[in-house]
């Protein structure tokens, strides 16, 4: 099976402290991998690296065989919502169309009707084509969490990585959003999530990485949830 | 008032030169405030002041030394928040001390009597002459059509950098275009309100305006707009009562955020 993405010997560091260390990790294309570990573990670090916002110290990424600057753009990507201001002035079908600002910058850009057409759709995916013309503040936290996952897909991404996309919301909305990932992953996408909720969404993952500064397991969930440990 | 505007030049430099300047605060006040770049701001309005000293004591235009001294320091934040984002604060408390300190320590190296500086830390605007209203017109439109021309660049850049720059946007040009037109927006703000009390006006009007309209482009308006009744009631005020412009201008700024912060909340 082709290899979606490839990290090699990578090691990333914060004012001279390692914060990942010598990680090496093979995504085949059509994988949903889970990545679990203590906070301060480094999975945040080891995502910000692969989307090329953080500089390694040492290693190399290949994304679907491509450099990570060509790649990156191959890559969805699904923040925590605690790292968005949901106070921003902004619709809930503008933040889709951020999606289309893509390379460079772009002067007198006006969005035209197949752009919002093609957000309507992208919406519709998630299940908030009702919500198109909300200020996102007035989305729930789930609401807000499949917002950002529609955002992610207007990219027309091969590759998802979602941080932590299922803290702090309900739990009704977080199996909705375990639904949505499942159904994304069967038309293909290659799915990566950090994750602390192990126990009920397991059954999705097709394989599992626990990260503490480096990758101390990498197996099948149920391996990991009976007995090894992340330390 | 209106019989004193038509008669007097000063006055009406006075109200040109708040209405363009409204212009600036309610574009890059907006900007800041939803950045969270207030105290970055702060840094770069100090900073100028260094600049006003050394064009006192090498004979050029003092407001020509504080563009330079503004644009300089707006460079250095953004350099180090790129390579080093936990150092930044100190790096702005650094250049806000800094270019006080030079800007002290150059007048203070001037043979002869020292300049008046107080126009430059508390603004006076009944004192803008005609070339600072051609600075202040100058200005007003380059940050205008900065940010008309990215409009929908910059709303993105503003809700979620991340994201653009993970999209391929050139979220560095944006950024360090973002830090050279705030400090443009201070060099034109001092005038009106001096180094000092130029945050308010950046902040008050834009934070005003987040309690009334829920767009970002809504927000600028509005804050201009506000903006522009604060500077128009300050300049009444001091004209009839002989108080500072600057501050005046700053009290009307401040005391209307708090009222519709409170009322806002009670809402």
């Amino acid at each position: 099976m082709e290899t979606a993405l490839a990290v090699r010997q990578l090691s990333v560091t914060y004012g001279g402290i390692d914060a990942i260390s010598d990680i090496s990790i093979d995504i085949k294309k059509g994988e949903f991998l889970g990545i679990t570990g203590p906070n301060g573990g480094g999975k945040t670090t080891l995502l910000s690296a692969v989307l090329g916002l953080i500089k390694p110290i040492s290693g190399d990424i290949t994304i679907l065989g491509g450099d990570i600057n060509k790649g990156r753009r191959l890559i969805g990507y699904v923040p925590q919502i605690a790292a968005i201001d949901r106070d921003f002035p902004i619709t809930v079908s503008e933040t889709v169309m951020t999606a289309y600002l893509k390379n460079g910058l772009h002067p007198f850009k006006k969005f035209g009707a197949d752009e919002k057409q093609r957000a309507l759709e992208t919406l519709k995916k998630v299940g908030l084509e009702n919500h198109a013309k909300n200020r996102i503040n007035e989305l729930s936290g789930g609401e807000f969490q499949r917002l950002l996952i529609a955002r992610a897909l207007a990219t027309e991404p091969e590759i998802l990585l979602l941080d932590e996309p299922t803290s702090n919301i309900d739990k009704d909305s977080r199996e909705k959003i375990y639904r949505l990932l499942k159904e994304l992953n069967l038309t293909g996408v290659t799915v990566v999530m950090v994750t602390h909720d192990l126990q009920s969404i397991s059954a999705l993952f097709s394989r599992l990485l626990c990260i503490n500064r480096t990758v101390v397991f990498d197996g099948a969930p149920s391996d990991f949830l009976g007995g090894n440990r992340c330390d | 008032m209106i019989k004193a505007l038509l008669e007097y030049s000063f006055l009406q430099n006075a109200v040109i030169a708040a209405l363009f300047s409204s212009v600036i605060c309610g574009i890059i006040g907006v900007v800041i405030v939803e950045k969270k770049l207030l105290m970055m701001s702060g840094g770069i309005a100090h900073t100028a002041y260094g600049g006003v000293g050394l064009g006192y004591l090498l004979g050029f235009e003092p407001m020509l030394g504080a563009g330079i001294f503004s644009v300089a320091a707006a460079l250095i934040i953004g350099k180090i928040r790129r390579k080093n984002a936990k150092n930044s604060d100190v790096v702005i408390g650094l250049l806000w001390s800094l270019g006080m300190a030079s800007g002290i320590l150059f007048t203070e190296l001037m043979t002869g009597y020292p300049p008046d500086m107080n126009s430059y830390l508390f603004g006076n605007i009944l004192s803008v002459t005609t070339s600072d209203l051609y600075m202040i017109i100058t200005l007003t439109v380059i940050v205008l059509l900065v940010i008309a021309v990215f409009f929908n660049d910059w709303k993105a850049f503003l809700f979620d950098e991340r994201f653009c720059a993970i999209v391929g946007m050139k979220t560095a040009l944006l950024e360090y275009l973002l830090l050279i037109i705030t400090a443009l927006s201070v060099v034109a703000l001092i005038r009106v309100a001096g180094i000092i009390l130029v945050i308010a006006l950046l902040s008050a009007p834009a934070a005003c305006a987040g309690f009334i309209s829920k767009t970002l482009k809504g927000r600028m308006i509005t804050a201009a707009v506000l903006s522009a009744l604060f500077c128009l009631v300050g300049i009444t005020v001091s004209y009839y009562s002989g108080l500072p412009s600057g501050a005046v201008i700053v009290f009307v700024c401040s005391i209307t955020y708090f009222l519709l912060s409170a009322v806002c909340r009670k809402i």
